[in-house]
């Protein structure tokens, strides 16, 4: 049997004349929100320049037009691929539209492959033209601003591409599941957040019902999930990943076009055309009322928060899938049973820890490294690293002391004295302590808990653990800080943010200043004498170092990532012209409570008068 | 030139069509009858390839329909529920169908045009009912099928057009040995034009053959009352 062949060239230009007004208003959107900017900013840059100190081109914009983090044009992916696909689709919604296409000397697979690719087209050629404006805008401002940004422009022009592609294919897939229009447009939508949406209720179940679980950048995975998101929290798509991202669009599409072979046609108007289709779509609804009511309520009405949601849920999922308010006949009641199973299922294996995850804990000759991070809300000490046999051992042995004990560290969460006892005196009765181990076999496990500080202070595998070398070592890492120059400020009341001056010290006395600081952090920390401190100053630190250059910047922001941790979160590079003629520097700044067990750092401080 | 074999198709449990086969032969203007919810329409949806069997085969000159593009080329189709594109006039529908339909022929169009008389620019969701049929068959003609599936196509016409539509189809059925068939409610009107017909019923062919051989048999009645003596009398 002849197929015909794949794309129709008439087909295809009659889409594009009979939905060329999706394009059209895809195109303004795309030209206000970056060429209109990039016209009337380069024609008013003196203006800029003079009353806001703009200057043109800002890089800026031109760094986020090109990652795809421009509103507008973030917009624009997402809506008009939905939009066009559901338009060039609609035909399949209607009986009669449906018996005059397919009576078309047309084959299903011409039809499938040409509508796609006019979906794509009028969606992909308002920005492409866009494109094309912006690189001329760039030619047009001279002083080689297309030529820096060329490699950019490019990627661009794929990443948005596959953008499309991704967020097309499975538009595409949600029409050939819908036998209407809005429904179509609304699965559109969802079928582009789902696995989003399935992924971050995992995650808030594991967070609500196991104790030690930890996100551990899991969250982050999230924005991966989807090249359209990945552009929001990242800059730009790597070489690999838009490979994959086209790879799983094509495989969708592919998919799409096995249902669309598949689909029933005389089912034109239902909401779902495959009766597996609505049993899904029910199921998505129970699944999310009942986890969203059920996680946020829970501990206002119990159990009745669940079976709200679920019958909220069962209710919605079937009127909508069915398309009728008349959802009570025989299959619904089984489907009302099944999906009560499945929820009940779902809920108690992370109610009553299925799998064990609350009481795991590694062997220490599994482990390769441990990441140790202990934080009081005082931010005493960060993250310190383990790999010798010894401190392992002790870091598995803190663990399992915890696991041990895990009913009594709940129960002493519970207690609410504690919260009375740190507003009395300020005292921190609690610590946070994160326990992340980089297993032999490249596995990474990890665990966050929230302990009382004596549990932690007085626990003989801590006690071990703090004192082995690698942990003196990364307490004392205050004593060798890489900097050219040591600015402090102090703040000599706790909670008085008003008193903040700046303290003129020579650099001798500034690297005085930080033996002192470190070895009091060490023996603080060592002793678990932190847990009786009060704090008595509030240091600001800028280190400021000479190493400017793009390759020594790296290099020492990576040391200060390893070594000083979220202390030195805060970054800056200081312009030559900006620096009293010391040449451009990169800054660090950093923020350290000192306790009144810092007795070395306090004596120190009131002997200089402060 | 149309071969349904056996053909089942059930919605939700309810059968629509059970077992049914028909043979309309090449150059036949078969008049397929039955009462509302026969079958009619959902046969019809088979042989445009519409729907698919849940089992039993139809061919249209000797070639499965589903999904064929040849067959698609060689068949023309008029639906009872019609449909353009929104907002087109019949010049762009015939703009478009001349790119798609490879046996499309221009010169039959401006003809039937003129005959029809029809407004050529006006967008046809403005048309009247009767005229959108018009345009509907006329639309279909130009393509110039070999197999021409007409369902309920004169309803909306009245008897001057009703002629006009009537003999331009037999003019092709005389000149290419076009083979038509025809689902209709109009007895009568069927009567003047089929040679063959086929009474459906639930699902089922009660009766195919010759009108003429027909009409010996059943002793000079009128399709009418062939129709009534099939159904065993119900609608008398």
């Amino acid at each position: 049997m002849k197929k015909g062949k794949l794309i129709s060239s008439a087909l295809l230009l009659e889409n594009f004349r009979r939905f060329w007004s999706i394009s059209a208003v895809g195109f303004l959107f795309y030209f206000m929100s970056g060429p209109y900017i990039m016209l009337y900013r380069s024609g008013r840059s003196a203006y800029s320049a003079g009353y806001y100190g703009v200057t043109w081109p800002d890089t800026y914009f031109l760094g986020n037009l090109m990652d795809n983090q421009n509103f507008g044009f973030e917009a624009m992916h997402l809506v008009l691929p939905v939009v066009a696909a559901v338009c060039v689709f609609s035909y399949l919604n209607k009986t009669n539209s449906v018996g005059f296409v397919h009576a078309l000397p047309l084959s299903k697979r011409t039809l499938f492959a040409t509508n796609c690719l006019s979906g794509l087209g009028l969606s992909f050629v308002p920005y492409l033209i866009n494109w094309v404006i912006c690189m001329v805008c760039m030619a047009g401002m001279g002083g080689g601003v297309l030529k820096e940004y060329a490699v950019s422009a490019f990627v661009w022009l794929l990443s948005t591409l596959v953008i499309q592609c991704f967020v097309l294919s499975l538009a595409v897939l949600a029409c050939m599941v819908s036998g209407n229009g809005v429904i179509a447009l609304l699965t559109g939508f969802a079928f582009n957040f789902l696995p989003h949406a399935l992924l971050l209720s995992a995650l808030a179940y594991e967070e609500n019902f196991l104790f030690g679980f930890v996100n551990d950048g899991i969250g982050d995975t999230v924005f991966y999930l989807s090249p359209w998101s990945c552009t929001i929290y990242d800059d730009g798509i790597g070489g690999w990943a838009l490979l994959i991202y086209f790879a799983v669009a094509a495989a969708v599409a592919v998919l799409a076009d096995v249902l669309y072979h598949r689909r029933k046609l005389e089912r034109a108007g239902d909401s779902y055309v495959f009766g597996w289709m609505q049993t899904i779509i029910g199921f998505l609804f129970v699944y999310f009322f009942t986890s969203v009511t059920g996680l946020m309520f829970f501990e206002g009405f119990g159990i009745m928060a669940y079976v709200l949601g679920f019958i909220i849920g069962f209710l919605v999922g079937q009127m909508i899938s069915l398309k009728t308010l008349h959802i009570f006949n025989k299959k619904s009641l089984k489907n009302l049973v099944i999906f009560a199973v499945i929820m009940a299922l779902i809920v108690s294996a992370f109610a009553v820890d299925i799998f064990g995850f609350e009481k795991r804990v590694p062997k220490a000759e599994r482990v390769e490294k441990v990441e140790y991070m202990g934080m009081s809300p005082q931010n005493v000490y960060s993250t310190m690293y383990f790999t010798s046999e010894d401190a392992i051992k002790n870091a598995v042995g803190l663990h399992q002391e915890i696991v041990d004990d895990l009913d009594a560290v709940k129960a002493e969460l519970d207690d609410e004295s504690w919260s009375n006892e740190y507003n009395n005196d300020h005292r921190y009765p609690f610590v946070s302590v994160t326990i992340k181990y980089y297993l032999k076999n490249g596995g990474v496990m990890a665990r966050s808990y929230r302990l009382k500080t004596t549990r932690v202070s007085e626990s003989p595998s801590y006690k071990a653990l703090m004192n082995s070398t690698e942990a003196i070592q990364s307490l004392e890492a205050l004593r060798t800080m890489e900097a050219d120059e040591l600015l402090f400020s102090i703040m000599t009341e706790y909670g008085d943010y008003g008193v903040g001056n700046g303290i003129s010290l020579t650099d001798s006395q500034a690297r005085q200043l930080l033996e002192a600081m470190a070895l009091d952090i060490r023996d603080t920390i060592k002793s678990g004498r932190f847990v009786e401190s009060k704090q008595v100053y509030n240091l600001d630190l800028t280190a400021m170092t000479s190493k400017y250059s793009e390759a020594e910047a790296e290099a020492l922001d990576k040391y200060y990532d390893r070594v000083y941790n979220h202390r030195a979160g805060d970054r800056a590079y200081v312009k030559p012209e900006d620096n009293n003629g010391k040449g451009a520097w990169r800054v660090y700044f950093m923020n350290f409570e000192i306790f009144d067990s810092y007795t070395r750092t306090v004596t120190l401080l009131k002997s200089w008068g402060y | 030139m149309i071969r349904v074999t056996d053909l089942t198709k059930s919605f939700d449990g309810v059968k629509a069509l059970e077992g049914l086969s028909l043979h309309v032969e090449k150059g036949a203007v078969y008049g397929l009858i039955g009462p509302n919810g026969s079958g009619k329409t959902t046969l019809i949806k088979h042989l445009t390839g519409v729907m698919a069997p849940d089992s039993g085969s139809c061919e249209i000159a000797g070639m499965p329909v589903m999904d064929n593009v040849e067959v698609k080329k060689i068949t023309g189709y008029v639906p009872d529920e019609l449909y353009f594109f929104a907002n087109y006039s019949l010049k762009d529908m015939s703009r478009f169908l001349e790119k798609v339909c490879p046996s499309w022929g221009r010169e039959r169009y401006s003809r039937m045009l003129s005959d029809l008389g029809l407004p050529e620019t006006g967008k046809i969701s403005r048309f009247s009912k009767g005229m959108q049929k018009q345009a509907a068959f006329l639309l279909t003609m130009s393509q110039r099928p070999d197999v021409l599936i007409l369902d309920e196509p004169i309803d909306g016409l009245d008897p001057i057009m009703r002629r006009k539509v009537w003999g331009c189809l037999l003019e092709d059925v005389a000149d290419r040995q076009m083979t038509v068939l025809i689902s209709s409610h109009n007895l009568r009107e069927l009567e003047g034009i089929c040679d063959s017909v086929g009474i459906i019923n639930k699902g089922k062919l009660l009766f195919e053959g010759k009108l003429d051989e027909l009409k010996g048999k059943a002793k000079d009645m009128s399709l009418e009352e062939l129709f009534f003596y099939e159904m065993g009398g119900e609608q008398l």
